[in-house]
């Protein structure tokens, strides 16, 4: 098997540690937020670091057998061993309605977090004069969706000597507001170098789940990397009252929705009305 | 399968599958599951060949549909566990050495009666092993002498026949 290179748009990938990169993968799984391109070259580089290529080729060789032996069978054709499978549904005594506490963002992030509040505050009637600031645009095509830096210098060059302004938790991006009847059933968070993610899952007696993304980035450069995957259905644009955006699509069929604010990107998915959507992002105090 | 798609398709196993496998174990942290996984995968790339032959991105074809399966899995497995534990009145999910010995504790409870009404009890170490343990089918099939799709079809079936004797515990439908 020969040895592919990486592309240079992502070779800074090559100056993170293997772990660091193992746990990007990790999060990207549950969140999908980086293209595929993207992770096969994390994987490459990986894989170039902990697997001599001798060992590969055999371990190729030995799976290529038993797949074509064992799982290429005629008994299998038309078939998928993890699609199968019936969805069993959860017993209503073992629903868990506790809400846990979010870890605090690093300090790091937190400074960022606060100084863009602030900076966002005094920047609104720029912004009304029609000057980008922020500089970030949104644009999609039929496969993906995603946000763009489009300043001219670094955004974490007009973050750095903030540090007493620090003070702010995850806890300030998530909604006051959810609709009736539902509660967190769970909740995941993930700390990567750039970026903090809290996945909320809701759920409630005889209602459809859905889920809470909100991801805090180090910077808006390292948003931008953020793509969500989309179905060619064209994306639908809603005003919030405070002004701000959200952007309705669907993907593989299920429908989602996608808000940004300065360095926060909140997502939810499931069967949920737009209306509590709006309603939900509406609620999130930090961008009020 | 002709033979443009059978070299098709063993090229792109060649070269992707490494990768796969390597993203697989990071994401489950379980050998035997990941490449069941990622042979699951290459398999689906064969139900759909004439399509992935048109794809111009084979390999993110490739990892988007394990990423789906590690997902599903993920979940449905979580919801599974849950819910083997509501019917055997265990009061923690159990992990590795300890499940047979807390199952076997419940053998005289009314709950584990009701479960043995309608699973036998090499169902039952079946479904602890799939479930509680996370055995791959791979493992499945070689511990109860099956092949990986007669080891799916069971494990379907058992569930099937543990929805049916505890509807009590059925909420909705994901």
């Amino acid at each position: 098997m020969e040895e592919r290179s990486i592309p240079s748009k992502y070779r800074e990938l090559e100056q993170l540690d293997t772990e660091t990169l193992k746990e990007l993968i990790r999060t990207d799984c549950y969140t999908e937020n980086l293209d595929e391109a993207y992770v096969l070259c994390a994987l490459r580089i990986i894989s170039s670091r902990e697997h001599p290529q001798p060992d590969r080729a055999q371990e190729v060789d030995r799976a290529w057998r038993r797949f074509q032996e064992e799982y290429c069978t005629p008994e299998g054709e038309g078939k998928s061993l993890y699609d199968s499978t019936p969805q069993l549904e959860q017993p209503e005594e073992i629903v868990y309605r506790k809400r846990r506490p979010l870890r605090r963002l690093p300090r790091r992030v937190a400074v960022v977090a606060a100084v863009i509040c602030t900076l966002f505050a005094t920047m609104l009637v720029a912004q009304a004069a029609g000057l980008d600031l922020w500089g970030v645009i949104v644009q999609w095509s039929d496969e993906t969706f995603h946000f763009t830096y489009q300043g001219d210098e670094a955004s974490s060059t007009w973050m750095e000597g903030q540090e007493e302004l620090e003070g702010l938790e995850l806890n300030d991006y998530l909604p006051t507001w959810i609709p009736e009847g539902y509660a967190v059933e769970e909740v995941q968070t993930y700390e990567l170098r750039d970026q903090s993610t809290a996945i909320i899952l809701f759920s409630g007696e005889n209602l459809p789940a859905f889920y809470l993304s909100v991801d805090v980035y180090e910077d808006l450069e390292k948003m931008q990397y953020t793509t969500f995957e989309k179905d060619d259905a064209p994306v639908q644009e809603q005003r919030l009252s405070n002004g701000a955006t959200v952007y309705f699509y669907t993907n593989g069929g299920d429908e989602q929705s996608v808000f940004q604010s300065q360095n926060v990107v909140c997502s939810i998915s499931g069967d949920i009305s737009e209306e509590s959507v709006i309603k939900i992002y509406e609620s999130i105090e930090a961008v009020e | 399968m002709e033979p443009t798609q059978d070299n098709f398709l063993e090229e792109l196993f060649c070269n992707c599958y490494h990768d796969l496998l390597s993203y697989a174990q990071t994401c489950l942290g379980n050998p035997n599951l990941a490449e069941d996984m990622v042979q699951d995968t290459f398999h689906e790339a064969t139900n759909q060949v004439d399509s992935l032959l048109k794809h111009p991105y084979p390999d993110r074809w490739l990892i988007k549909t394990l990423k789906f399966k590690i997902c599903n899995y993920t979940r449905t497995q979580s919801r599974h566990r849950k819910y083997l534990v509501e019917c055997l009145d265990l009061t923690v999910i159990p992990s590795g050495e300890s499940v047979e010995q807390l199952v076997m504790e419940k053998e005289e409870q009314p709950l584990f009666q009701r479960l043995r009404k309608v699973l036998e009890e090499e169902e039952v170490s079946f479904l602890v092993d799939a479930t509680l343990k996370n055995y791959s089918h791979a493992q499945l099939a070689e511990k109860y002498g099956l092949t990986v799709w007669g080891s799916a079809k069971r494990l379907s079936r058992i569930r099937e026949k543990l929805l049916t004797e505890f509807p009590e515990y059925r909420r909705r439908k994901k």
